[in-house]
């Protein structure tokens, strides 16, 4: 049994909000899944930046209203159709989390579809110059199938030791008082491209050496976009050096945050560059320092 | 397919005992109704300057850690499911989430999974749906679910706020603080352990409570149409409950105990009133909202810790969780506790 990508969408088009980008990418999405809203079982929400700092309820049930997706199961007298919506926050990882709760919740029979979403947005629904992201709404749809030959495996999660964070996102409510809504303070620290690079791809060399991922076998890699060639860097210094091609699309996109391997993916669809059995491996990395992979197998 | 089992349990309630009356003397804009009455929260559990989420969330992991057989280098993942995420005051931290944190202070290994994930009141009850699957699937062998909810801020903006004898922030001033982190794992014994945990968001109804920044005064506040929510709830609740006994074989005669969500006293019984004549017995209800008010994803667990602490239950209980959250969530968590009834020092 295996947790596959029944389809995908990414677009730096979109209006200006989290929820509305979310919305924007799972009616794109669902339409490419030739899937009925009412299909879906469960609904992440991945994005962490959102709507003037909206900290209850989570955004994931605020996007299943929009969607009009199993709105009220009782009054529409099909308890059988419901979905169970929350948010996942995980940054740059959030996407690889997703796909691994996902994936449990499929294999103890509490889901068939999921739909992970995200859509991260300067909390004051602005293109605010401090952010420092670029907005893209993102979606895929995720179904479990028997073929075990296909599909997510070998996830791999990691945090650094030290208490270091790399990068940072806060905001303070009282020195930010009436504004609080439509602040966030980021805050990098000194050659956190360097640091994550180096703690993502040592991770990397441990999962080769493992023997869990055989590198040599990798058709696409598909990484977090924080600076041009950030994956290539990673590859490299991972000694990932066999036919496989590294997805960078930081010039046409620059960092889309937690939407990034989802872009990248749904790059490589929607160009017809993969085909049956390729290999992708996933590789997420950002603040904590944290990073994550998983091989996916088309 | 594993079972999985609440192995132990951690909780922090700050020492501070701030009652509603007290509240309602700081209001310059009084109710015309009476809050305690109406509620039943009489007390609620108030942080100190110093304290907030994360200084929550550590001292309730610390305290789980002591009476588990794991240390914090044998978790698999660590979940923070709090709706509140302060770190240094009213700093709300977006990134690195919470769980980082956590386990970075702790001490977990490395290649540990870490998340946050949020669902409103229903977050812990949520983590408890993920982990059990995650180790019912084999994913993870066990893990720590945790949650600081520093929630009184919205009480402060509450009582600065509120003008008038109907107002959305009237649900604020019911909550209280905590911590509570939960280690669960894989049960060896068929009999204990999580029997199934089904949830639904009845999403029509996401937007009837927000919680965000006050644009009145520097915090945080909660805009509730409480009233609202309870109304579509206990409109629903009987036929979802007449589902889930379908879907899962039981009645209310297979529960010792049932822990609701701690709203208001009222709330709850009229709630389970009408869902007594499909569970054909009604399970003794367990509440605890008169010492600590509505402790927000805590709650079902700061109920079960005062109850475990008195040693006021059954051996081996079987506890039937009802969560009820903004957005709006329903779910049920079905589990025998006879773990947790050892940890805190029952004798099976």
């Amino acid at each position: 049994m295996a947790t596959i990508i029944k389809a995908s969408y990414a677009s730096s088009s979109g209006p200006l909000s989290s929820i509305g980008m979310a919305v924007f990418a799972a009616q794109n999405c669902l339409a490419q899944a030739d899937l009925p809203v009412e299909d879906i079982d469960l609904l992440i929400n991945i994005g962490v930046f959102r709507d003037d700092n909206i900290i209850e309820p989570a955004m994931a049930p605020l996007i299943q209203k929009q969607l009009g997706m199993n709105l009220d199961p009782v009054r529409n007298g099909c308890l059988q159709r419901s979905t169970l919506s929350f948010d996942i926050n995980d940054g740059e990882c959030g996407f690889l989390t997703a796909v691994s709760v996902a994936e449990a919740f499929f294999k103890s029979g509490s889901a068939k579809y999921a739909l992970v979403v995200a859509g991260d947005i300067h909390p004051s629904k602005t293109d605010h110059t401090d952010f420092p992201f670029q907005s893209v709404a993102c979606a895929i749809v995720l179904a479990h199938i028997e073929d075990a030959g296909s599909g997510f495996s070998d996830f791999h999660f990691k945090t650094s030791a030290n208490g270091s964070f790399g990068f940072s996102a806060n905001v303070d409510l009282m020195a930010n008082g009436l504004k609080s809504r439509q602040c966030m303070t980021f805050t990098i620290e000194d050659q956190y491209h360097d640091h994550l690079s180096g703690f993502t791809s040592e991770m990397m060399r441990e999962v080769f050496q493992s023997g869990r991922i055989n590198p040599a076998n990798i058709d696409y890699v598909v990484t977090s976009q924080q600076a041009k060639d950030f994956g290539k860097a990673i590859a490299r210094a991972a000694s990932l050096n066999g036919r496989s091609q590294v997805v960078d699309l930081y010039d046409q996109y620059g960092d889309a945050h937690t939407s990034s391997l989802v872009l990248c993916y749904h790059h490589l669809v929607t160009g017809g560059l993969t085909k049956k059995n390729d290999r992708i491996l996933f590789i997420a990395a950002g603040s904590g320092l944290s990073a994550a992979c998983s091989l996916y197998i088309v | 397919m594993n079972k999985a089992q609440f192995e132990s349990m951690g909780v922090y309630l700050p020492d501070r005992v701030v009652s509603t009356q007290e509240l309602i003397d700081r209001m310059p804009s009084k109710p015309l109704f009476d809050l305690e009455f109406l509620t039943g929260v009489k007390d609620r559990r108030w942080r100190s300057d110093v304290q907030d989420s994360y200084t929550m969330a550590m001292s309730a992991a610390l305290n789980c850690l002591k009476k588990s057989q794991y240390q914090a280098k044998d978790l698999d993942v660590i979940i923070c499911a709090s709706i509140s995420h302060f770190k240094g005051g009213l700093n709300l931290w977006m990134k690195p989430d919470m769980s980082k944190i956590l386990k970075k202070s702790l001490g977990l290994r490395q290649n540990a999974m870490s998340f946050s994930i949020t669902n409103a009141c229903a977050g812990m009850l949520t983590a408890v749906h993920i982990l059990n699957n995650m180790i019912k699937t084999g994913a993870v062998k066990n893990g720590m679910i945790i949650s600081g909810e520093c929630i009184t801020p919205i009480s402060e903006t509450a009582i600065k706020e509120i003008k008038e004898p109907v107002d959305l922030q009237f649900a604020s001033l019911t909550v209280g603080d905590s911590g509570v982190a939960l280690i669960m794992d894989r049960a060896t014994d068929e009999n204990e352990g999580i029997d199934f945990v089904d949830f639904l968001t009845i999403a029509n109804f996401a937007d009837l409570c927000l919680a965000m920044p006050s644009i009145e005064n520097p915090g945080l506040a909660m805009y509730a149409q409480a009233v609202e929510i309870h109304q579509e709830v206990i409109l629903r609740l009987p036929k979802i409950i007449e589902f889930m006994m379908h879907k899962h074989h039981f009645t209310g005669r297979d529960y010792d105990y049932v822990i609701p969500h701690q709203t208001s006293t009222r709330a709850i019984q009229t709630a389970l009133e009408l869902c007594s004549r499909h569970l054909e017995v009604l399970p003794e209800i367990l509440i605890s909202i008169d010492k600590f008010g509505n402790t927000a994803s805590t709650s079902h667990f700061i109920v079960l810790h005062d109850h475990l602490a008195s040693k006021s239950l059954k051996k081996n209980s079987k506890v039937f969780f009802m969560a009820l959250a903004s957005g709006i969530v329903i779910g049920f968590v079905s589990a025998t506790i006879g773990k947790l009834e050892a940890c805190y020092g029952y004798d099976h």
